[in-house]
């Protein structure tokens, strides 16, 4: 899923991006859109229109996640400790900074969409942290943005832990994924629960990743966001985990990763059964000035590269042996920046500077 | 690029007023002028691929002859051959000679008759342009038209450097036509000089005009002088060159100077305006401009201008761009289209009223969408007048 910032993927106009065949789907980010959700509830409200009017996504399937694929921070999250009697509502406050972890919040009760009372754990919270700094998200917040933007797919809210977490956080981390799914069920129309990925919590844990997977499998989900993944794993635990998880949950349900983006990464974890990854590992490649170049058709074809290369997956296109170099970056690549321009021209244009090199990398 | 003999014709195919319409055949393109030419300076316009800026209906882009005569410098420029098969622009390009960098770096540079010293702002090395340095690079980039390399002072300039300027300039233009190594396939126009002094400017027409140049540039303006000294230099520079070649007027970009110099019979326009403004989250619109990144679009559902075909109002709301405008890259490219797109769009509207024998009615109704409050600045009223448009007072 295509890594987008504020809703668009970098450097990539409408055009550019339709341009580019292979992309399916996009991924969105709770983090950074967060702070726009009334701008999205005012769309929905007025216009009737969701996130692919809005950031004019044509016909990718768009997937709403938790964790931002380019930066991974842990940040707090609450569950209540006890029970909540209803209190009068009152609007949520987004930008309100929250409070310690692991105190009770007090937070208003959210409204309900029928006359029934909210179950106690929907009151609890996940943050998410943007350039203008942290905002609470609790479950109604949650849902309000899900129901304003309608992205095709969407996580169930976690809080986000790494790898190597105490095993105290950790767990109080698969107990919230589970219950703020609870809650945030009861809050979307029924035709939205189909749309639902829920999520695999429990860190390096295996007996936490074992009790979140069978718990979540028994949920009646769209898919799975197995979380917690590239954060400091090495590559063996990883793939031991991800059997553990896998044997948990049903076959024919999609499972999605958010992070690893290497070539040799994605393809180990296909292998375990991983279907969909969120990744900005293309990004972070441009930002090197570096462009892709692994094969990636079976057979491979004999090396292209020109030119000693500490690493022969990619082209720094800084490097001052392209600068009359008049091949495409990558020979026999079909994308618009192959088929028109030389490494020579990228060459030029990142020692100018100039951010088509960022657009053409992209 | 097709083989022209002469690599320029221009033919007046309408005209109303001083203002007239033209077909400018160069070797990469057919142009209609008035028109807009967006600015590339270092071999692309910012963040745009040459197939948008095809999209946007551009004809003649500009590159920087200073810039890309230090990076890629013109040896690599020539062995790739040339910035049309570098960028992949398939139309036309004209190149500014350097000159300009004497105004905007002076700091940097000094001027004597064999050419101008710059310092690189880049790594402080130096560089030495002269006119047949202007010449040699400009041949490597190989675009369609080439500037003269003239000694530029700014505007604001006052007092005996004008008139030491505007000679020199004619002395180099002799030997940048004697440099230019490709005249059939090249065309060098030359730019008259001569500061805000009327005197100095007739001089400076009379010897340009004799060296009966392809085409001819009106220099040293838009720098920050007055605009009600600015227009009547236009204006006498418009009159006093040929009917049957291009006029061109350098660095003149907002809308209402467009509209007011198509007037006094200007055929080409550059500027960096349209698209720095777009970095820095500015949309242009028939009536002014929108300041995207302030907060009154943070709930603007509507698009830039619901009357725009261009691919951002299509797509987008202004709350959209709200949240982008000014951070994010694509941002500034989505901007940039939208821009130029109005730029484009406005120069054919004023082509189109001229041929219809309307473009003082438009130029009317333009000024009101401008300034609807009866309130459009005196220099332009003035201006106008003296091209012939009366603007009727509501």
């Amino acid at each position: 899923m295509l890594y987008t910032k504020d809703g668009s993927p970098p450097h990539l106009t409408p055009d550019l991006l339709d341009a580019i065949e292979d992309v399916q789907g996009v991924h969105l980010g709770l983090q950074e859109l967060f702070e726009h959700k009334d701008v999205f509830v005012k769309y929905r409200q007025v216009k009737d229109k969701g996130a692919h009017d809005f950031f004019a996504l044509g016909e990718h399937v768009t997937f709403f996640g938790i964790r931002d694929p380019m930066a991974f921070t842990e940040s707090p999250s609450s569950g209540p400790t006890q029970k909540q009697t209803d209190t009068p509502q009152q609007p949520n406050n987004p930008s309100q900074s929250p409070s310690s972890s692991s105190s009770s919040s007090s937070s208003s009760s959210s409204k309900p969409p029928s006359s029934s009372p909210l179950p106690p754990v929907a009151q609890g919270y996940i943050t998410a942290t943007s350039k203008k700094g942290r905002a609470k998200v609790t479950v109604q917040d949650y849902a309000d943005i899900i129901t304003s933007l309608s992205p095709d797919v969407f996580s169930g809210m976690s809080a986000e832990v790494e790898w190597r977490a105490s095993k105290k956080r950790s767990h109080k981390a698969c107990h919230l994924s589970s219950d703020l799914l609870d809650g945030l069920l009861a809050l979307l129309p029924p035709h939205m629960h189909q749309r639902v990925f829920g999520v695999v919590s429990g860190a390096g844990f295996k007996d936490q990743r074992l009790r979140s997977a069978q718990d979540v499998a028994k949920k009646n989900v769209a898919g799975f966001v197995l979380s917690g993944f590239d954060t400091g794993e090495t590559l063996d635990e990883r793939a031991e985990m991800l059997e553990i998880i896998m044997q948990q949950l049903p076959v024919d349900k999609p499972k999605l990763v958010t992070g690893p983006g290497r070539p040799e990464e994605v393809l180990d974890m296909i292998a375990a059964g991983v279907d969909m990854f969120c990744t900005y590992y293309p990004h972070l490649n441009t930002q090197m000035a570096c462009a892709l170049s692994f094969p990636v058709s079976y057979p491979f074809p004999p090396s292209q590269q020109q030119h000693d290369a500490h690493d022969p997956s990619k082209l720094n296109l800084r490097d001052p042996v392209y600068v009359l170099d008049k091949l495409p970056m990558v020979p026999g690549c079909l994308c618009y920046a192959c088929r028109t321009h030389t490494r020579a021209y990228v060459h030029h244009l990142l020692n100018t500077h100039e951010m088509l090199a960022d657009v053409l990398l992209t | 690029a097709s083989f022209m003999d002469p690599p320029l014709q221009f033919i007046v195919t309408a005209e109303c007023g001083r203002a007239r319409v033209g077909r400018l055949h160069l070797p990469h393109h057919i142009c209609d002028t008035p028109m807009f030419m967006p600015v590339g300076t270092q071999g692309t316009i910012k963040g745009l691929t040459a197939h948008q800026v095809v999209d946007l209906n551009c004809g003649v882009i500009l590159g920087n002859t200073y810039h890309l005569g230090h990076r890629p410098g013109p040896e690599v420029m020539k062995e790739l051959g040339g910035l049309h098969e570098f960028m992949k622009y398939p139309r036309a390009m004209l190149t500014d000679s350097g000159g300009f960098q004497m105004v905007s770096l002076l700091k940097l540079a000094e001027i004597t008759e064999e050419g101008v010293t710059f310092q690189s702002p880049h790594d402080g090395s130096t560089m030495l342009l002269t006119p047949e340095m202007s010449m040699k690079i400009q041949n490597a980039i190989g675009a369609d038209i080439m500037m003269a390399l003239d000694d530029v002072v700014s505007s604001t300039t006052t007092g005996p450097r004008v008139e030491e300027a505007m000679h020199r300039t004619l002395r180099w233009i002799d030997r940048c036509i004697k440099a230019h190594d490709r005249p059939k396939e090249q065309n060098l126009f030359g730019i008259v000089q001569g500061g805000l002094d009327p005197a100095l400017r007739d001089q400076c027409l009379a010897e340009m005009i004799k060296r009966d140049l392809p085409g001819y540039a009106i220099g040293g303006l838009s720098g920050g002088e007055s605009k009600d000294k600015f227009w009547p230099i236009v204006g006498q520079c418009a009159k006093g060159l040929p009917r049957n070649k291009p006029r061109y007027l350098m660095g003149v970009g907002y809308a209402l100077d467009l509209v007011v110099c198509s007037a006094l019979g200007v055929d080409m326009f550059d500027c960096v305006f349209p698209t720095r403004t777009a970095r820095f989250g500015t949309a242009l619109v028939p009536w002014g401009a929108l300041q995207l990144k302030s907060s009154e679009y943070a709930m603007d559902f509507q698009p830039i201008d619901s009357n725009c075909t261009c691919l951002v109002c299509r797509k987008y709301t202004r709350a959209y761009l709200h949240t982008i405008a000014g951070s994010e890259g694509v941002a500034g490219q989505l901007l940039s289209i939208h821009n130029i797109g109005f730029q484009m769009g406005l120069m054919k509207n004023i082509r189109d009223s001229i041929t219809n024998q309307t473009f003082p009615d438009f130029v009317r109704s333009f000024m009101r969408q401008q300034f609807p409050t009866n309130n459009a600045p005196q220099w332009a009223v003035d201006a106008l007048r003296e091209a012939g448009i009366e603007l009727s007072n509501i």
